[in-house]
């Protein structure tokens, strides 16, 4: 059982759990924390999480980022683009 | 087999194989604009209560083969009996609902293949003109196939939820100056009134068809009565329907009592009623519906039908349906709905409308001039009521109603909550304290169901716990149905030339990234090889000794993958396979089931002497997953097992990441940083927990054998500088002391002489170093006046004072000389700390530094104040 | 149905969701179900209200799971290890289900 699971790209995941991880999301956002959980659908959950927002001004075209963060936040699975551990 | 000489991939009506027969194809698209307003003879097609749409279940839920086939019995009805008697028949045979079926399967066999041809755009036949199809109807019942493929494409295109598009039904040209909704109208109102004729009541054709404002020749209404049976068993189906309904539910009381009268009305009546309409006050929309039919002028011709209908009815159901037929009353108020919907399809208005109607003809107490304006408002506002809440009363019967409620309910059923629901359940038992402790029972997830439905259970008690019932039995219906359906097949997958569709269930709703389980497991040789795509891992760890590969005996290493020993990743993998097992034996506990912890212990690799580098269990505790894993991993191992798995840890206690970097002499500034400080608080709340509660029930060698362990395998002057390491020889040093007094003369003299020289060993280890297992940030002795304000920190140092207890409590009365010695600057550095703080009014610090140091002094025999060290009387 | 499982725990508790239109209400919790489509009440949003006046008037409304981004939740009222473990359970049962248990 375990013997295939880490040949399946959520055992990769899996590995991360309760660790930090590094998710690029949709709309030039990226996501940094503690993975507390995830599912199939690649939703998840994490904690002291720290989002970056790359936005370009059209205007001055200078590229420059938002950070916001969050103690507690649940992503939906649909706007993840990549997961992987922070520290690798 | 080629019933009828056509193809029939198509689902032949010939082998009563209905559900093949494509719907969409023709009719794709046409519910998306419902146009029900306009579809005169919807209810009656469809019955009122059925949700009409564009995924219309056309075989009643029960599709393929219970369509009866057209037997020689169906036949000899086609002949002989009317049509009524046909309908009846069939719908004996069907108990199920199936407002369509009759329509393809059962009644005529000819018109089915007719039906088929003018599908399948049959040349031949699809150029029959509306002409053509008045002439033929015109001559009458003779060359019945003939006719009745005409005339039975009216009925089916009559019974469609939506006006058909004119391309389908190509023999049929629509009259000048009608939309084809009228034209549809203008259609089934033809059908009917054929027929009522075809049964041998011949109507005159109302006045107004002569001055119809379009070609329409009267005798049209002569077509043979086999053609419309569809229509009359749909009727019957109604009605049994609506009996069901009357039992369980009363939705209508006040319609019923003048029905009977209503239905002896002449045709006149009708349109007396008509009339009618428009003068009740607040039905604009009936004025408008009124104005419609007006230019539509086939008013009344229902009725005759009906009348004809329902004596056609009765001597039949005697024998045929006798619960049917004592039911007379629902049998009328059926009657009565079929009338109504004859002229308007939407039924709610039409029940308004017969409401005022009916009180205005019979009994509408609204028109009794003795009442009071009062009165009258009072029965106004009430009449509005009860028509809002009969307004969508019986859009589904029971049945319905029971099959969308159990299959909610089998979405959220499970036998199994620990696995499907599983945080939800656990979460309630930690957060309630066991309240509940019947984990997903019936009861509460009927309740939930109910609470969540809106049904509201704070209200007549009486009806609290008929609907409470009710769930529950539907929840342990539905629990059997899930369990009959064996186990569940997750999401399904499957390749097309196109690439991949999955289908969500329930339980998983369709994921968008549908992964396919790797396979190469299967491939026999599959051990040497190493695989692209293989996660590769820091290739500087990466040594020829230590990679794990699948000859390696029990190893738990996946035998594609090469991991270092010391890898992240091998430790991160270790650590969840340990977890998965971890968890299977949990719920194997749970459930009663014998344990059998070999794969754990084998994954420990506990056992893996041979191998020079750090054992990797001890990597677990790196991770702070790992640390939580371990009191619960723990659990499972048998004494023999627990025993082994210590002394590999405290053989390799410099190795464990809180030890070696939790030692202040690592850091130039001599403090631990945070995240080590809370990797740390970690290790005490989990690891060092479990390791306590094990030895405190420990024998003396085997913690004596402990000990020497420590001393022999560690940097026993490094591990005395680190909180972990110093609390762990706390730990042992005070268990072996309590043990040798309490048990003194059960000791054997052999061990308590190696007790002493291990002891003795140690004390060599500390001594003159002493000092050191102050970290400087909690040390008081080098501290001036000014600095030990800002050092001090909220740190512990209870900790260093157990040490310093317990190792004076076993050492003899030379070793506690010596210690005191080492530590008097320390002593004294606490008791001016105390006093300062005492000074500052921080009382609670202060007694708190010296209750630390006391339960070092109090071994002696001393205790302290912020003053002065005085004995313990 | 982690998840599902996850935020039935949340039921009457306060969230505050971010649409993937950038719309951030917060609300109660009221119903959850396994699409995590959500039924918000008393609710009110949080980014500037003059830029969704459309909301303003509303009190509870219900929110389709697809078009959420995120949902920030209270971390109190999240059990991290129990989480964790849940998380792998799923694992295993669906590695499980594939191998054809």
């Amino acid at each position: 059982m375990t013997e295939k699971s880490v040949y399946e790209p959520f055992s990769l995941i899996k590995l991360s759990l309760d660790e930090q991880v590094y998710i690029k999301l949709r709309g030039a956002r990226e996501m940094v924390g503690k993975l507390l959980g995830y599912d199939s659908h690649c939703n998840m959950v994490l904690s002291d999480a720290t989002e970056t927002i790359f936005v370009v001004d059209e205007e001055n075209s200078e590229p420059k980022t938002i950070t916001k963060k969050s103690e507690t936040i649940f992503i939906r699975g649909d706007s993840v683009i990549l997961v992987s551990n922070a520290q690798d | 087999m080629s019933f009828f000489g056509f193809d029939n991939k198509h689902g032949s009506a010939g082998d009563g194989n209905l559900e093949t027969y494509n719907f969409e194809e023709t009719y794709d698209g046409l519910g998306e604009h419902p146009e029900e307003d306009e579809d005169a003879f919807n209810a009656e097609t469809f019955g009122d209560d059925i949700a009409v749409g564009k995924d219309f279940d056309f075989t009643g839920g029960k599709g393929d083969a219970n369509m009866p086939k057209p037997s020689a019995a169906n036949e000899q009805h086609r002949q002989k009996v009317s049509y009524a008697q046909i309908a009846q028949q069939s719908t004996l045979e069907e108990d199920v609902l199936q407002p369509m079926a009759s329509l393809w399967g059962s009644s005529n066999k000819s018109s089915e293949q007719q039906e088929q041809r003018q599908e399948q755009n049959d040349p031949e036949r699809k150029v029959l003109s509306l002409e053509e199809i008045e002439t033929q109807l015109a001559q009458g019942g003779g060359s019945n196939d003939n006719v009745n493929a005409n005339a039975v494409s009216l009925a089916p295109q009559a019974f469609l939820p939506h006006p058909p598009p004119q391309g389908t039904f190509p023999n049929f040209m629509i009259p000048p100056g009608l939309s084809p909704q009228q034209f549809q109208q203008f259609q089934q109102q033809m059908a009917s009134a054929a027929a009522a004729n075809g049964a041998g009541h011949f109507i005159p054709p109302p006045p107004f068809m002569n001055n119809a404002p379009f070609p329409y020749p009267a005798p049209i209404g002569m077509a043979p009565p086999q053609q419309f049976p569809p229509q009359l068993q749909q009727q019957q189906q109604q009605q049994q329907q609506q009996q069901q309904q009357q039992q369980q539910q009363h939705v209508q009381p006040e319609q019923q009592q003048p029905q009977p009268q209503h239905q002896q009305q002449q045709p006149q009546q009708h349109q007396q009623q008509q009339q009618h309409v428009s003068t009740v006050p607040n039905q604009d929309q009936q004025a408008k519906k009124q104005a419609d039919l007006a230019a539509f002028p086939v008013l009344g011709s229902r009725e005759p039908e009906q009348q004809h209908q329902q004596q056609q009815h009765q001597p039949q159901q005697q024998h045929q349906q006798s619960n049917y037929y004592l039911q007379n009353k629902q049998q009328q108020q059926q009657q009565f709905r079929h009338h109504n919907v004859t002229n308007n399809s939407n039924f709610s208005q039409q029940q308004r409308y017969h409401n005022a109607n009916n009180h205005y003809n019979y009994v509408n107490p609204l028109q009794n001039p003795d009442l009071t304006p009062e009165e009258r408002e009072r029965l106004l506002k009430r009449q509005e009521k009860v028509a809002r809440i009969t307004k969508d009363s019986g859009v589904m019967n029971p049945r319905d109603k029971d099959f969308v409620t159990r299959f909610q309910l089998s979405q959220i059923v499970t036998d199994d909550p620990y696995n499907e629901d599983f945080y939800y359940q656990v979460h309630k038992v930690i957060n309630s304290q066991g309240i509940n402790s019947n984990i997903g029972g019936m009861n509460s997830i009927a309740k939930n169901y109910l609470e969540h439905s809106g049904h509201r259970l704070g209200g007549r008690h009486k009806r609290v716990d008929v609907a409470l019932q009710r769930m529950q039995q539907q929840v342990s219906r539905a629990v059997t149905v899930a369990k009959e359906r064996g186990p569940k097949q997750g999401v399904l997958t499957r390749e097309g030339a196109l690439g991949k569709v999955s289908f969500g269930t329930g339980k998983q709703p369709r994921r968008q990234l549908a992964i396919k389980p790797n396979e190469r497991e299967s491939t026999p040789d599959s051990s040497n090889i190493s695989r692209s795509g293989t996660p590769t891992v820091n290739e500087a760890d990466y040594t020829s000794s230590d990679i794990v590969s699948k000859d390696a005996v029990s190893s738990p290493i996946p035998s594609d993958i090469k991991l270092s020993k010391s890898s992240r990743k091998f430790h991160l993998y270790l650590i969840e396979k340990l977890y998965g097992i971890t968890l299977t034996l949990e719920s194997m506990e749970r459930e009663n089931l014998p344990i059998d912890n070999s794969e754990l212990w084998a994954t420990l690799i506990v056992a893996d002497e041979e191998n020079q580098q750090v054992n990797p269990f001890v990597a677990v505790f790196n991770y702070n997953k790992g640390m939580k894993l371990f009191s619960r991993l723990f659990h499972f191992l048998t004494y023999e097992q627990k025993m082994n798995l210590i002394t590999v840890i405290f053989s390799n206690l410099q190795n464990i990441d809180v030890i070696l970097k939790g030692s202040y002499k690592n850091y130039e500034s001599s403090i631990i940083p945070e995240d080590i400080n809370k990797k740390i608080e970690l290790f005490q709340l989990t690891v060092l927990k479990t390791l306590v509660l094990f030895l405190s029930e420990a024998k003396f060698q085997e913690v004596l054998k402990l000990l020497i362990y420590i001393i022999s395998k560690n940097n026993l002057t490094f591990l005395c500088t680190t909180k972990i390491g110093l609390s762990i020889i706390t730990i042992s040093i005070s268990r072996l002391e309590l043990i040798k007094q309490e048990y003194n003369n059960k000791l054997s003299g052999e061990d308590l002489a190696t007790w002493s020289q291990i002891y003795d060993k140690l004390f060599q280890y500390i001594e003159g170093r002493l000092t050191s297992i102050f970290p400087p940030s909690l040390s008081s002795s080098t501290s001036n006046n000014n600095s030990f304000v800002e050092s001090s920190n909220d740190e512990d140092d209870s900790y260093i004072w157990q040490f310093l207890a317990s190792l004076s409590l076993a050492g003899k009365l030379n070793h506690q000389r010596i210690i005191v010695d080492e530590v008097r600057d320390e002593i004294f550095g606490v008791q001016k700390k105390a006093k300062h703080e005492m000074s500052i009014g921080n009382v609670d610090k202060a007694n708190k530094y010296i209750g630390n140091l006391n339960l070092f002094l109090n071994v002696m025999g001393l205790k302290a104040n912020e003053n002065d060290i005085t004995e313990i009387k | 149905m982690l998840f599902f499982s996850f935020f039935k725990t949340l039921v009457d508790q306060e969230i505050r969701v971010e649409l993937k239109n950038d719309i951030e209400i917060k609300g109660t919790l009221k119903s959850i179900d396994q699409f995590l489509n959500l039924k918000l009440d008393n609710i009110s949003t949080v980014n500037d209200e003059t830029k969704y006046p459309h909301l303003i008037a509303i009190k509870s409304l219900f929110i389709r799971g697809s078009t959420i981004r995120y949902i920030h939740l209270n971390p109190m009222l999240v059990d991290a290890n129990l989480l964790q473990d849940a998380s792998r359970r799923e694992a295993l049962a669906n590695s499980g289900n594939r191998i054809g248990r």
